[in-house]
Formats: structure tokens, C-alpha cells, sequence
């Protein structure tokens, strides 16, 4: 009996501590979220009536309308560019055999560990030698940098789940490597690439510390845009625009999921 | 290797940035203009000055803080994540987790604009349940930022441990089981050893991570908790000094990376005793 009411209430105490992490990580957005339907700056919760007027107000900020162009244009751009590299670079991992690929690969997955702030500061520095202060093709660069770690994880997850066989059979077959690689290699990875070009567009949308360095006002990606915003102004205006983040990552990340499946991504599948 | 060709490139920018990082460190600066004049040791011996070793000491404060909290709150939740019967609730947690984990630095710093502040969220929560008669202070403080980081950088711990966890061969903990071993005992005996890499990769991850944070530190600290990554920003972009900027920011990269070497090798060593 008394271990029966222990475990009931081990279970239930348990039950609370991760409902109440868990809370803690959604609360935050779920406000945003709240804020940029709530007629005043104020946030009153519950909240008491319902207006799109920050919404309004985005549309009539020339900065904001700039700034979604550019995050835009920059991110289109840099995906297909690391999409382009990793699939290269995906390519001579997995196959090739010469020297210096693996320092090669570690360089190019070291943006996930240095400080933005150094990245942006090296790339402001690069451009000022070249003459490119704050123009778009050092901000191409400094997202293609900092994307390709996550296209190439997803397209190197694909090529690792390969069957060869089915390369070496066309090549039996008489298919030369261009058509080999057209008919075969490229549909195969399907699904790595839709994983990569995903991540890519999500990571440069919302990429911030290093285009606070390389952008100039003219190119300005929407976050130096909301983070400027935040340094003037404090008004939901800035809800509005996370809003629309917070429901295109949900989106995007649904698509991830059917893609290639977020556990496979994060490596969270293993023995059971 | 033409294929590695549009790598390579990237590559070669990214190194010439951190080359020239190096290089501008060892200039001395020329007030007024953004051409730098001649070799000097001036900004490293600058960096040894109360306010600039006050701010690496706030860095790292903040990271422990955020490593340590975040570890205690992110392991029950990798725990639930990997091993709980009912795969509704783990798929929940994960999309939970994941979900912030995606979304910008900038939006999940201003949500905690919105809860922290005077009259944001926590503050009106805790005045209407009576437990405070003052708005408590967060935002410009110390307390703030750490709050912020520890939700923001939670999602990577779990995934981290979760990751380790996922990898444990069950037989383990049957075998302590069968052997009588209680629920508790076979944790604090198989499953938490077997979890150690997953942690500790997910901590060096965590600290890295806060040590690299930039946008949380100035929108909640407000430029008032001046941490590393502040301290080089106002160098280079307040005050365009790029040779003190460069320095400061070399003496960053060189914390970052002795800090990564470090757990690298704790790491190898944990996993070396597993193996024996």
C-alpha cells in the first residue's frame, strides 16, 4: 500500500518537474505570439481585445519591407550556393580518399562552434580589404559559411543511407559518371538535399550576429533589422514580425519531419 | 576536387578573416581613421585591465550559471525525451524542444523582453498572486540574462544527453535489474556513467554557446552586463577600433577553443574508463 502511494506520488512529482521545464521553454513564444495581437504595448494577460494593428504598422515601415527583400534574396542565394558546396563537398567526403578532407570538413562545420562575433568580425575585415563593406557579397558569404554545416550533416546522412550498388549497376550498365550522377546519385539524395535547403533557408532567415558585422544599411537582413528596432522602439511591432517567424519554423519543421525525420537529424535514433 | 572547389573557396575567405583578426591585433590604432599603423603588444597588454578582466570574469560567471542550471533541467527532459513508454508524449517533447531551437536568437531574446520586464509577464504573474509588492528588476541584470540563456540554450543540452541516452544498450540495465539492483541504484550505477559523454558534450556545447552569445547579453542586459562578446562589439562597431577589437577578440577564440580542447579531452578519457 504505502509503496503504491510512494510511486503514485513519484510518478506525479515527475509528471510536474517536466511540465514545468517544459512550460518554460514555450512560455516566451506563446507571449509573442499574445503581444502582437494585443491593441496596447503594455501586454495584458489574459489579453482583453484583439487588433492587427502592429501589423499594419509593419507594412508601413520602409526598414522592415528592405529588410524582407534582403533576408529573402541573401537567403535564396546562400542556399543554393551551400547547397551546391555540400553537395560536393558530401560527394569527396564519402568517396574520396585524399589528404586533408577531414581537416577540410572540420573547418567547414567550425561555425557551429566559434563565436559569431568572431566570424563577423574576420568577414568585415576580409571585405574592407577587398572593398565590399556592407555589400551583398560578403553577406552571401557569411550566411553560405554559416548554413553549410547543417546541409552538409543532412546531405552526408542521405549519402551514408545509399545503396552503391545501384551506382556500380548503371556503371555495368554503360552509364558514364555525369549520367550516373543525373540519374542516379542526385534523385537518391532527395531527401538529404529537401533536409538541407530547409535547414538553410531556416538558419539564414534568422541568422544575426554575423550579418550584424558584414550588413550595411542597404543590405540589412530582417533580424539586424528587429534587433535596430529593439534599440529605438519597444512596441509589438517586433511580436508581429516573430509571429510570422514563429509559424514558418513550425512549418518548416513539419516539412523536416516528413522529409527525413527531425529524431534521424539529431541523431536521437538508436539502440532500444 | 573540383568538386570541393566552391568549399574550398569559403574556406580560404573564412581563414583570411581569422588571419586578418590576428594580424589587426598586433597594429596600433590610429584615432579617427580605420588605416592602422605599426606593430605593437598595446592591445594585449590593454585586454589586462580591471575592466576588461571584469568582463571575462562576468562571461564566465554567466556560463557556469547557465551550463549548470541548464544540465539539472535538461536531463530529466532527455531522459522523459528517449525513454518514456508513450511515444505521443515523447514526440510533444520533442517538437517542444525542438521548436525553440530553430527559432532566431532575436525572437527568443525579445520573448524574454516580454517576460522580464518591469511590467512584463513574470512580474505581472507575481504581483497579482501577491508573492512580490515591487516589480522585481531583470532586464540590465546579471540574473536576467542568465535566466534568458538558460531557456535558449536548454534545447541543445537535451539534445545533446538525449543523443548520449539514445545510445546506451539497454542489455546494461537489464542485467542490474535481474541482478536486484533498485530503479535508483541502477541510474546512479549504469544509466548515468553510460549518459556521462552525452553530458558533457552537451555542457561544452552549452558554455561554448553562452560564451559565443551575443544578441541575449545586449538586448537584455542592455549593454550594463558586459560580457566578452559586448566588449568586442563596441570596440569594432562603437568605436571602430579594429586593432583593441581584433585583440579582444583573439583572446575570445582562444578561451573558446582551450575551453573545447579541454572537454574534448575529459571526453576521451570517460569514454577510454568505459571501455575497461
Amino acid at each position: 500500500m504505502i509503496s503504491k502511494i510512494f510511486r503514485y506520488w513519484s510518478r506525479f512529482t515527475i509528471g510536474l518537474i517536466i511540465c514545468s521545464i517544459t512550460l518554460f521553454l514555450t512560455i516566451p513564444t506563446i507571449l509573442v505570439v499574445f503581444s502582437s495581437f494585443n491593441p496596447t504595448s503594455v501586454l495584458d494577460f489574459p489579453p482583453k481585445s484583439i487588433s492587427l494593428r502592429w501589423y499594419f504598422n509593419l507594412g508601413e515601415r520602409p526598414d522592415f519591407r528592405l529588410g524582407f527583400i534582403n533576408t529573402g534574396l541573401v537567403g535564396l542565394i546562400s542556399t543554393s550556393f551551400s547547397i551546391l558546396a555540400g553537395i560536393g563537398m558530401a560527394l569527396s567526403i564519402q568517396r574520396g580518399s585524399f589528404p586533408g578532407r577531414h581537416a577540410i570538413y572540420a573547418v567547414v562545420m567550425s561555425p557551429l562552434v566559434l563565436p559569431g562575433v568572431i566570424i563577423g568580425v574576420g568577414l568585415l575585415m576580409v571585405a574592407s580589404k577587398t572593398g565590399g563593406v556592407g555589400g551583398f557579397p560578403i553577406v552571401i558569404v557569411a550566411h553560405t559559411l554559416m548554413v553549410l554545416p547543417f546541409v552538409l550533416r543532412s546531405i552526408l546522412i542521405s549519402l551514408e543511407n545509399m545503396d552503391e550498388n545501384l551506382e556500380k549497376a548503371a556503371a555495368i550498365l554503360g552509364a558514364n559518371p555525369m549520367k550516373r550522377f543525373i540519374y542516379i546519385t542526385l534523385p537518391m539524395l532527395r531527401p538529404g538535399i529537401g533536409a538541407g535547403i530547409l535547414f538553410a533557408l531556416i538558419m539564414s532567415v534568422n541568422e544575426f550576429t554575423v550579418s550584424l558585422f558584414v550588413t550595411a544599411r542597404s543590405t540589412q537582413t530582417m533580424p539586424v533589422v528587429l534587433f535596430n528596432y529593439t534599440m529605438a522602439y519597444i512596441d509589438p511591432t517586433i511580436a508581429a514580425v516573430s509571429t510570422i517567424y514563429i509559424v514558418i519554423t513550425i512549418i518548416a519543421i513539419w516539412l523536416l519531419d516528413r522529409l527525413v525525420g527531425i529524431a534521424k537529424i539529431l541523431r536521437l535514433e538508436g539502440k532500444s | 576536387m573540383c568538386l570541393l572547389l566552391p568549399s574550398i573557396i569559403l574556406v580560404a575567405l573564412f581563414f583570411w578573416g581569422l588571419l586578418l583578426l590576428f594580424q589587426y591585433s598586433f597594429r596600433s590604432y590610429i584615432p579617427g581613421s580605420l588605416e592602422v599603423g605599426g606593430f605593437t603588444f598595446a592591445n594585449y597588454e590593454r585586454i589586462v585591465d580591471r575592466l576588461y578582466l571584469g568582463a571575462v570574469w562576468e562571461t564566465l560567471v554567466i556560463c557556469f550559471w547557465v551550463t549548470a542550471i541548464a544540465l539539472v533541467l535538461g536531463y530529466p527532459l532527455a531522459y522523459v525525451l528517449i525513454r518514456h513508454p508513450s511515444p505521443l508524449l515523447r514526440s510533444t517533447i520533442l517538437i517542444l524542444t525542438v521548436l525553440p531551437f530553430f527559432l532566431g536568437i532575436i525572437v527568443r531574446s525579445y520573448a524574454w523582453m516580454l517576460v522580464l520586464g518591469s511590467r512584463g509577464f513574470l512580474n505581472q504573474v507575481l504581483t497579482s498572486w501577491g508573492v512580490i509588492e515591487e516589480p522585481l528588476q531583470f532586464i540590465f541584470r546579471r540574473s536576467g540574462v542568465i535566466l534568458a540563456l538558460i531557456q535558449i540554450s536548454l534545447p541543445i543540452m537535451v539534445i545533446m544527453i538525449a543523443a548520449g541516452l539514445s545510445h546506451i544498450d539497454r542489455s546494461y540495465e537489464r542485467t542490474a535489474e535481474t541482478l536486484g539492483a533498485n530503479p535508483l541504484k541502477v541510474f546512479r550505477h549504469v544509466t548515468w556513467p553510460l549518459s556521462l559523454p552525452g553530458v558533457i558534450s552537451g555542457c561544452i556545447v552549452v558554455f561554448g554557446w553562452t560564451l559565443s552569445a551575443f544578441a541575449t547579453p545586449i538586448m537584455i542586459g542592455g549593454g550594463k552586463v558586459y560580457v566578452m562578446t559586448v566588449m568586442v562589439y563596441d570596440q569594432i562597431l562603437g568605436s571602430g577600433n579594429y586593432p583593441f577589437g581584433a585583440a579582444l577578440g583573439v583572446f575570445v577564440l582562444i578561451v573558446d577553443l582551450v575551453l573545447l580542447g579541454i572537454g574534448q579531452k575529459v571526453i576521451k578519457r570517460i569514454q577510454g574508463r568505459m571501455r575497461q
